[in-house]
């Protein structure tokens, strides 16, 4: 079997709260493979924040920690690495966007230092020549007048500036993994194009793995190969982007499918999967998503199912009894 | 940053004129005739007459405001009442000795204080955070006269480590600055403790860490800054009221400094040197904050820019 660049397998990080503790990721599995763009999708509070934060480690300074599961990162666990590897890793190997562009850069420091930090401290150069680098790295995401920019502030810059920026400090180490947070949402429509343009264009450059996180499914269809949906702080599906699209298997990603506005068709409301998330602390006790899924069925709130391959396709799984019930169907008529 | 201090500046000049105005009124606000005040009570009209003269009180209020300031601005604060000397050679002689008290006690407070703000939410919620917070707790409860005597009874009286009073070597500076210091060391733990917790939270300090920052890296230069923004306000804040503490200080440790001057001169009243002192000490709050002003626009590149 071939090493993945990133396999996460079940992956379960914890939050004290109240006294006792929810899981915010209760059991998540996926990788990515080099060069490979896989989209995290679900809603807000589905746990592909804390996923990403996991990854990373970068869980201090929240109440959150790992509870069980491994995160290999070409081969080694990081979830049991010493912090002061971790940190070598991180910002070098494995780097990562946030998605809030406006609050991400330390408004005290210049832009040049920012960028500057991560390249002395992975790449060992030298102040002058780390600032060349930076100056290299902004002109490589598109900012004009680079030369005079790594002397600004942050708040001298729009936002989607300041995601450019961002994408430069992530990408000057040269990662073989890049996170992304959301790293459009708090952009302007024209401005999203633009950042997810210069993404996909640095990724083919630089041959680098993605894990894309969003809730925005027209961002997965212009980025990803692979897709793998949240809920509840599970996986209830993966497919790849063209599967996803053309034949969801989940009620859920269905419903996330349906509810994206379509040009043509003349609706008067917009379709939206009824209720919300459910709470961390009061779970239901079955299936996570029963109590809003049009589907449900005894079993679904007896018993939560498994995510398991969906018959005769590579890569593609779904956590839901209706799945089971078509595949154990397709095995007696086979 | 060159603008923006200029305009800080210029904004100062109205302050003082409206501070020297208030000033100068102060003789007049007082209840009754100055002049009849200072010569006592049982002063002739004739003494009186000289007083009034003497103080140029028979002239228009604009004339005598005029004659202040041209003064004022040639260094001359009139005579002591009391003893006659000059006001601005009196201030003189007791200037030095206030001025190290409260630069040396906000030093170490602002040392200190800082340094256990800093660790006290680095280490939130354990064994570090709970000794600071004690530790500043304990300060700000203490009376500083009670501090002040207690530290004379076991520093000077019993170990004879430090002189009881007076400003004869750098060792009499130490336990008053102690003294005066410690409550703005402990509202300064306080504040910037939770300053900085606040800083911890945003998201470039995560940022810095995804780069692979070191911790002390991220604190030090990334969070620190920042949260020493919402810190300089106070402190300068907490610098005036130094200036009130050490009329207390300065009588409890016998310190010969403008504090001093200033019971002593109202027990008296010496309405000229009450007046010069009243003036220093307004002075020297609209410079503190000025200084606060001017620190951050060091700090905040921001208001550097905006303005």
């Amino acid at each position: 079997m071939t090493q993945h660049l990133l396999e996460v397998q079940g992956l379960e990080t914890e939050f004290a709260r109240g006294g006792g503790s929810v899981k915010a990721v209760a059991g998540v599995d996926f990788h990515i493979q080099k060069g490979e763009v896989l989209g995290l999708v679900g809603e807000s509070g589905c746990g592909k924040s804390v996923t990403s934060l996991s990854i990373m480690r970068l869980l201090k300074d929240t109440p959150g920690k790992i509870s069980a599961g491994s995160v290999r990162f070409e081969g080694t666990d990081l979830v049991k690495l010493p912090e002061k590897e971790m940190r070598r890793i991180r910002g070098n190997d494995l780097a990562m966007i946030f998605q809030e562009p406006m609050t991400s850069l330390n408004p005290v420091l210049r832009i040049g230092l920012q960028l500057a930090e991560p390249i002395m401290m992975h790449l060992g150069y030298g102040r002058k020549k780390a600032r060349e680098h930076a100056i290299h790295m902004l002109r490589l995401v598109g900012i004009p007048r680079a030369e005079e920019l790594v002397d600004d502030y942050p708040h001298q810059l729009s936002g989607g500036m300041r995601q450019r920026v961002m994408i430069a400090m992530a990408m000057s180490c040269h990662p073989k993994l890049l996170i992304a947070d959301e790293p459009t949402t708090a952009l302007d429509v024209t401005i999203q194009a633009q950042i997810l343009d210069l993404m996909k264009s640095l990724k083919e450059e630089q041959d680098m793995g993605m894990l894309l996180i969003t809730h925005d499914l027209g961002v997965v269809a212009e980025l990803c190969d692979r897709v793998v949906v949240m809920y509840a702080g599970r996986v209830v599906e993966e497919a790849s982007v063209h599967e996803l699209f053309a034949n969801p298997r989940h009620p859920y990603t269905r419903g996330l499918i349906h509810s994206v506005p379509k040009l043509r068709q003349k609706v008067r409301r917009l379709e939206s999967i009824k209720g919300n998330v459910p709470d961390l602390s009061q779970m239901p006790h079955g299936c996570k998503f029963a109590p809003r899924c049009e589907f449900v069925m005894e079993q679904c709130l007896a018993e939560e199912p498994r995510l398991l391959p969906v018959e005769g396709l590579e890569e593609r799984k779904s956590r839901c009894w209706l799945t089971q019930q078509e595949n154990a169907e397709g095995g007696e008529s086979a | 940053m060159g603008r923006y201090a200029l305009q800080r500046l210029l904004g100062v000049i109205p302050l003082l004129f409206v501070v020297s105005v208030l000033v100068f009124m102060f003789l007049h606000l007082i209840p009754g005739d100055p002049a009849r005040l200072i010569a006592g009570q049982d002063a002739t009209l004739e003494e009186i007459m000289g007083i009034r003269q003497q103080l140029g009180l028979d002239l228009p209020l604009w004339k005598q405001y005029v004659h202040y300031m041209s003064n004022l601005l040639s260094g001359d604060l009139g005579n002591s009442i009391q003893s006659g000397l000059a006001v601005t050679d009196m201030l003189m002689s007791r200037v030095m000795p206030t001025l190290w008290l409260t630069f040396l006690s906000m030093a170490w407070a602002l040392l200190i204080g800082l340094l256990i703000g800093v660790v006290s939410a680095v280490y939130r919620n354990r064994w570090p955070d709970y000794v600071g917070t004690l530790a500043a707790i304990s300060g700000m409860s203490v009376p500083g006269f009670w501090l002040g005597l207690v530290l004379i009874q076991i520093f000077s009286v019993e170990l004879g480590w430090f002189p009881t009073g007076g400003v004869d070597t750098w060792k009499s500076y130490i336990l008053p600055s102690i003294t005066l210091g410690m409550g703005i060391m402990s509202m300064l733990a306080r504040y910037s403790r939770s300053s900085m917790l606040e800083t911890l939270r945003e998201d470039y300090i995560r940022t810095g860490r995804a780069k692979g920052m070191r911790e002390y890296v991220v604190i030090g230069r990334h969070a620190l800054r920042n949260s020493l923004i919402q810190v300089v306000t106070v402190a300068g804040l907490q610098f005036g009221f130094l200036l009130g503490g050490s009329v207390m200080v300065e009588t409890v440790f016998s310190i010969p400094g403008l504090g001093r001057l200033l019971v002593d001169s109202i027990l008296f009243r010496d309405y000229t040197v009450i007046q010069a002192l009243l003036l220093i000490f307004a002075t020297q709050f609209i410079l503190i904050n000025l200084i606060v002003d001017l620190l951050y626009g060091v700090l905040n590149p921001k208001i550097r820019y905006s303005s």
